[in-house]
């Protein structure tokens, strides 16, 4: 309570007034030569993808097989969302920025309109990097422009790529694993980006090492409607260590964007991995005009016994959420964790959620979902616990509370639970309320703003699952949902 | 012949003509728009949410038969059950016996005490001679699912209680509906409860099966609490190990108006239980307790939906489940506050014990919420016996099973004491030790003496 309220008290406090009228600030379009598809997807698409980035021809098949597939599975409807139709073939699948040829060694070789941009997003890269000790491996669009701290990581034996590379300089570990956790024909999204996919990260950190740094990517949509496909793959091999930071901000745009992502994480015996998530797409104006449509297929396999696989995720962006971060914990002893803060405000709607899935023995698994729902918009947890006959000694909580500002917004919470083993242990609670007067009559008879009491109690509200981000993240997680929630009491 | 949605069609058509209020209109149409809608939805299946975990595959392959037959006498010659299944010291005001969904008169009858603005008689014979005022509550609704449009179809006869305004029925008035029977039988009885404004009473309806024959009971329960009206609605289901249940409830409650819901299971092959309550009016209350157990290869799912539509709401949800042998339970609780039902205020509870290794248990509260000054929440959990508590148990002398019996018969009670009928919840415990062997190690015990 002490951090936060320090806080709010060094917090410029802005009249509500224009905080109400300010606009998304990451929004603007870079202005770069792109190389892009027409629109439109079949099987030539999906292969010209696959010869554009060189691949070899077992990923330009399976693509193939990903597409096939797509075509014969509907978009899901069963999520509480409402989404206008979305048309395939009026996306271009592929947008690169042109200097992907000669990829920059450094960023002094990195095209200054892209440093230019990562200014205005307020992540000089170098510095950011240094000073957060981050290698950042920084998508924008589809093709990786720049990578840093490789030699730092590779001297540990840590592999840290772009996806495209991956395939080309570590063919085996792509064909072992990927797809492994995450079916081509998962869902409906996952196939499409299966399909598609242009570029992401992909992470190996061999046996016995702690990663020593925090690796993190920042995804971009940038191109005019160009969908985004982004894949990872993060393998942490036994004993290992790793934590992976993704964050996210997108240009300000009148269209939808679609995004769909697939993340598959896969923890040997005795490896941890923690996956750490700041999303904030651009959400659509107030009326609800525009914004990305995210539909993100996010899944860790504990594999081993011992694992570990936590999720953290802050959402306060994307005009439409739906995502299901989950844990397959297939190892004796593994554990999942999955925290997440999603923040609605105006006419964003968000189904999110988590799925975890105990097949072994020992498993634990813990829920901490809180939603925040503002002005029109609706916010759903959706949550899966499935324990299955063999999994002795299960044990699951989860904690899932709702905080509502406004009279005309939503808050649901549709948690699932099978259990087939009777010495698991399953428990879910969750709430639902709004700020009281009282805690704001309190606040504020000690000398803070409306706004600031608000912000205070928000970040209370949602302290145990910032307290699972790295530091930097931490800071920006807050100001965030302090931005994202302006105007919301008043 | 025929099965699924087409035998329905048919067993209708033959019998359509010969129902009870055949010749007035709006029963007619209620009817036939039912079984529009049940042929045009057909049976649920696992693909849809709210069957997902029921499967009612094989009940939709059977070709149950549906012969209201005539009212009056002890139809067939057939013996009342024993009475030794019925409950023990209910002091009902009236009672009415049902046998496959047809009053059995010589059976039935009302002791001295009923308040003369208490109705109490055969739904079918009001059909014919008082439609109009049955109308409100039977032409339209009842379209929950495919079994509620099916009951709504069929519509034959059942219970008709009516309390009148102000008057408080203190002696339960009881249902009993036998469900026997050597081959497919279906029936699917209607009971309308409409307590007016500033009434109580106490309804108790108990089904129950006996006989070899597979059989549907497929009831529906109306129940309309008027303004400041107070109704205690007891369920108890306690059908054969051969009977289909998949009755359903749907209670509005008007302003100041409070609804007990209490509802048991201890029987039947598959038991799909739906409870639909609409608190229509401000500061409408429903207390909803409800316990299920599933055993052998029992499969039981409780459907709860509780709708906050004006400001001041208040629900509250208790279910527990015992699941052992292979038996598997299904719990799905809505409740939904609606766009300016503020202050309400809603909680919901599930627990479950799983018994036995291959005994399983889904469950999913769900609160979907549209207004913002409210206090909701829910919890779920399943798990086992508190080790900590069976050690404390031990440690004061009792044995392993007498310590385990002691822990589960006390995870029923719990919610059959929250259900303020001491006759049945006597009942339900003598029904629970006999039923379940993990309770076997139970010391003899009396409810009535403190337990």
């Amino acid at each position: 309570m002490t951090e936060s309220l320090q806080e709010a008290r060094v917090a410029p406090s802005n009249d509500i007034e224009s905080l109400i009228g300010r606009e998304y600030e990451q929004g603007f379009i870079t202005d770069i030569e792109s190389e892009t598809l027409p629109p439109g997807i079949d099987e030539g698409v999906v292969a010209r993808v696959s010869e554009i980035k060189g691949e070899p021809d077992f990923m330009r098949e399976w693509r193939l097989e990903a597409y096939r597939r797509w075509r014969e599975m509907k978009a899901p409807d069963w999520a509480k969302l409402s989404i206008a139709p979305i048309d395939y073939q009026a996306i271009s699948y592929y947008s690169a920025p042109k200097s992907k040829e000669d990829a920059p060694k450094s960023l002094d070789e990195v095209d200054p309109k892209l440093l230019e941009t990562y200014e205005k997003l307020g992540i000089p890269l170098e510095e950011r990097a240094v000073l957060a000790g981050v290698a950042v491996d920084a998508v924008f669009d589809s093709v990786s422009v720049a990578t840093t701290f490789k030699e730092r990581l590779a001297s540990e034996g840590i592999i840290f790529c772009s996806f495209s590379e991956a395939v080309r300089n570590h063919p085996d570990l792509i064909r072992e694993y990927l797809g492994s956790v995450v079916p081509r024909s998962d869902n409906f999204f996952a196939a499409l980006n299966s399909a598609v996919f242009t570029d992401g990260s992909f992470v190996y950190v061999p046996r016995g090492v702690r990663c020593p740094m925090e690796l993190s990517t920042y995804f971009r949509i940038n191109a005019a409607n160009t969908g985004q496909f982004e894949r990872t793959l993060v393998i942490a091999d036994e004993g290992s260590y790793v934590s992976y930071l993704e964050g996210c901000t997108a240009p300000m745009r009148d269209e939808n964007q679609l995004h769909a992502a697939v993340v598959e994480l896969v923890a040997l015996e005795g490896a941890t991995i923690k996956y750490a998530t700041v999303q904030n797409w651009y959400p659509g104006d107030e009326n609800g005009v525009g914004g990305i449509y995210n539909f993100v297929t996010k899944r860790g396999d504990c594999r081993g016994a011992r694992s570990k696989i936590s999720w953290t995720q802050v959402e306060t962006g994307s005009a439409i959420t739906w995502k299901y971060p989950s844990c397959v914990l297939r190892g004796d002893d593994s554990v999942g964790e999955f925290y997440s803060v999603a923040v609605t405000h105006h006419h964003q709607q968000a189904d999110t959620g988590t799925k975890m899935i105990h097949l072994g023995r020992n498993t634990r698994s813990n829920i901490v979902s809180k939603g925040i729902s503002a002005g029109r918009s609706r916010n759903a947890y959706r949550g899966l616990v499935q324990v299955g006959r063999d999994a002795a000694s299960a044990r699951n909580y989860t904690q899932c509370d709702s905080l509502l500002m406004g009279d005309r917004c939503a808050a649901h919470t549709f948690p699932y639970m099978e259990v087939k083993n009777p010495s698991a242990r399953v428990e879910h609670e969750a709430t639902t309320s709004k700020i009281g007067e009282d805690q704001l009559f309190y606040c504020m008879s000690r000398g803070l703003s409306a706004e600031d009491a608000v912000s205070m109690i928000v970040s209370g509200f949602c302290k145990e699952v910032f307290n699972e981000l790295p530091m930097e993240f931490a800071v920006e997680a807050r100001n965030l949902l302090n931005v994202s929630l302006e105007g919301a009491i008043g | 012949m025929p099965t699924g949605v087409e035998h329905y069609r048919q067993e209708w058509s033959a019998a359509h003509a010969s129902l009870p209020g055949a010749r007035v209109g709006w029963i007619d149409r209620a009817r036939r728009e039912a079984l529009d809608r049940f042929c045009g939805r057909g049976f649920p299946t696992p693909r849809d949410e709210d069957w997902k975990y029921t499967n009612v595959r094989p009940l939709e392959r059977r070709a149950f038969r549906f012969d209201p037959g005539p009212e009056g006498g002890a139809e067939g010659g057939a013996e009342p059950l024993p009475s030794a299944r019925r409950l023990d010291g209910l002091d009902a005001a009236a009672v009415l016996v049902f046998r496959n969904g047809v009053l059995a008169s010589s059976h039935s009858g009302t002791a001295g005490t009923v308040p003369d603005a208490v109705r109490v008689e055969s739904l079918a014979g009001m059909l014919e001679s008082d439609p109009e005022r049955v109308e409100p509550f039977l032409s339209g609704g009842g379209g929950h699912n495919a079994f509620s449009d099916l009951n709504r179809a069929f519509l034959a006869g059942g219970a008709f209680v009516s309390i009148g305004r102000g008057v408080q029925c203190d002696a339960p008035v009881e249902l009993v509906f036998e469900s026997v029977g050597e081959s497919d039988v279906a029936s699917h009885p209607l009971v309308l409860v409409l307590a007016e404004a500033d009434s109580a009473a106490t309804i108790v309806e108990h089904h129950l099966g006996a006989g070899a024959g597979t059989k549907l009971a497929n009831p529906f329960t109306r129940i309309a609490v008027g303004e400041r009206a107070a109704v205690e609605h007891h369920l108890l289901l306690e059908e054969d190990e051969s009977t289909w249940h998949t009755g359903n409830v749907e209670a509005s409650v008007a302003a100041g108006g409070r609804l007990g819901s209490n509802a048991v299971q201890l029987g039947g092959r598959l038991v799909r239980y739906g409870i639909d309550v609409s608190l229509d009016g401000a500061g409408a209350t429903v207390i909803l307790n409800g316990l299920y157990v599933a055993r052998g290869r029992q499969h039981v799912d409780f459907h709860t939906r509780v709708d906050h539509r004006e400001p001041g709401g208040t629900s509250e949800q208790v279910y527990k489940g015992l699941l052992d042998g292979h038996g598997r339970g299904v719990f799905n609780g809505r409740v939904l506050v609606h766009l300016d039902a503020q202050h309400s205020d809603a909680s919901q509870s599930n627990h479950n014990l799983l018994l036995s290794p291959d005994a399983e248990i889904d469950t999913k509260p769900q609160l979907e919420i549209f207004a913002d000054d409210v206090k909701c929440s829910h919890g779920a959990t399943v798990g086992q016996l508190d080790e900590r508590a069976v050690h404390y148990l031990r440690s004061r002398g009792l044995g392993e099973d007498t310590a385990r019996a002691l822990l589960t018969f006390g995870f029923a009670d719990d919610v059959l004491a929250r259900m303020g009928l001491p006759a049945l919840r006597r009942h339900v415990e003598r029904g629970l030790a006999g039923a379940l062997p993990a309770l076997a190690g139970l010391p003899p015990m009396d409810s009535a003496n403190g337990i």
